[in-house]
């Protein structure tokens, strides 16, 4: 098939099989730290959902809430995406197994999901509908400058394709505790990946690729970084980091990767020592 | 009592420049339902043969057709605009927005026949909603659109009536 669905499954229910797919989580995961990704894709060690990352999983479900309606043509208002987020609030704690100190910090979270999507709507400008809304792709990778199947399927979860002047903006939502310099070699594996599954879905070139972050500082804000079409090299790149890890995969080979990222690893309290 | 077989083989291979191929060969057999209770050995066999008949189907029409995809279309580059072609029952992955699957319409029908209310000819009438354009002029991503908004739908995330009405909730 052209663009695989998964059927039944979500990505999280997959998790299991490192050969299934790549997906760009799993490459940055091992950019990072192959012992990091070793842990938690092969050894399945998950630690608990933090806050932070559950405010993100929150918001994106507001958001998808809004544009899943634009879709088909319904406005909400941010107050209705609200009622949804609310409505739906159960259902994504049981999701991911969350639980809160207080009733008062689950509040508190829940009211800083609401703001940050309804400052996004009251910021956002007059754009086309959408084409897609949090869509799973899946393709083959196959490199387009060798022809060279690479045996395995890249799998993304795209958060919005919206339509531009010259073609298609491949969308990315993110939280973020405060703004960050535009570089775009931090975002370079998602905005190819994504580049790579939009161009074999479609055989069209994107015309854009957006990161799209709601800042939660005190007032929050939303900012825009838009990235031009990938070029061959990135794309040269892309392939040359997917052999690397396919590599370090048929050898099981995972070397310790110490430095700045430790500081924000999930495990950093010593698990890794053991791995 | 005659038992009945289904058994289906699906195959998807990567083609350069973007591209894939897909095939898929599905086939329905009778058999005597006193081979699971007398003859399991010979029940299996069966199904083995079936099975190895659909795979041997679906490589030998992969094979047939990306020799003809690949000599019409040679020298992938990253920058260009691929052209595609439907041949046979296989998917070529492309035309300008690449055609939907058999497999994804079929997904897509039989999430629809999952939620109350919505037939046929109000799927019909969805995707023209949301394309522009009849289910079967969408395009692979449209495909996939489709089915994620019939999931929404399914799991109550978005209303059947807004979707097909496209009023104020």
């Amino acid at each position: 098939m052209i663009c695989t669905v998964i059927e039944g499954n979500d990505v999280q229910e997959r998790s299991a099989a490192v050969d299934a797919y790549i997906s760009p989580s799993r490459l940055n995961t091992w950019l990072k730290c192959p012992v990091a990704f070793k842990l938690r894709y092969i050894d399945g060690i998950r630690s608990r959902t933090t806050p932070s990352l559950f405010l993100g999983k929150a918001v994106h479900a507001g958001l998808e809430c809004f544009y899943r309606h634009r879709q088909v043509g319904v406005s909400l208002q941010p107050s209705d995406v609200t009622q949804r987020l609310d409505a739906c609030w159960e259902a994504l704690l049981v999701e991911d197994n969350m639980t809160f100190a207080t009733t008062d910090d689950e509040n508190k979270l829940k009211q800083q999901a609401a703001v940050l999507v309804a400052t996004y709507l009251d910021q956002l400008s007059d754009e086309p509908d959408p084409m897609a809304v949090e869509t799973t792709l899946e393709e083959p990778l196959v490199d387009p400058f060798t022809g060279e199947d690479l045996g395995i399927p890249l799998l993304g979860v795209v958060d919005l394709i919206v339509p531009g002047d010259d073609g298609a903006i491949v969308v990315d939502f993110k939280t973020a505790a405060k703004s960050g310099p535009p570089t775009e070699k931090v975002h370079e594996v998602q905005l190819s990946a994504y580049s790579y599954l939009y161009r074999a879905t479609t055989r069209q070139l994107e015309s854009g690729l957006q990161i799209r972050s709601l800042i939660k500082t005190k007032t929050p804000k939303i900012e825009y970084r838009e990235y031009p079409t990938r070029t061959e090299s990135q794309l040269r790149r892309f392939f040359q980091i997917v052999r690397a890890y396919l590599d370090d995969l048929d050898r099981g080979r995972f070397v310790h990767r110490p430095g700045f990222g430790c500081t924000m690893c999930e495990f950093s309290d010593g698990t890794c020592d053991d791995a | 009592m005659p038992l009945k077989l289904n058994v289906g083989v699906s195959k998807k291979v990567g083609l350069p420049d973007y591209g894939s191929l897909g095939t898929s060969c599905h086939v329905e057999v009778e058999l005597d339902s006193s081979l699971v209770f007398d003859d399991l050995d010979g029940f299996h066999s069966k199904v083995r043969q079936a099975y190895v008949a659909c795979a041997q189907a679906v490589n030998d029409e992969l094979a047939r057709q990306a020799s003809t995809t690949l000599s019409a279309s040679q020298t992938p580059t990253a920058a260009s605009n691929g052209h595609g072609a439907t041949n046979g029952n296989g998917h070529r992955n492309g035309t300008n927005g690449g055609g939907a699957s058999q497999k994804q319409l079929n997904y897509a029908n039989q999430l629809a026949g999952q939620i109350n209310g919505l037939g046929a000819r109000r799927l019909e009438a969805l995707a023209n909603k949301m394309f522009g354009k009849p289910i079967a002029g969408m395009s692979s991503l449209d495909a996939s659109s489709l089915i994620d908004t019939l999931k929404a739908i399914k799991e109550g995330r978005l209303d059947l009536n807004a979707a097909l009405d496209g009023a104020s909730v």
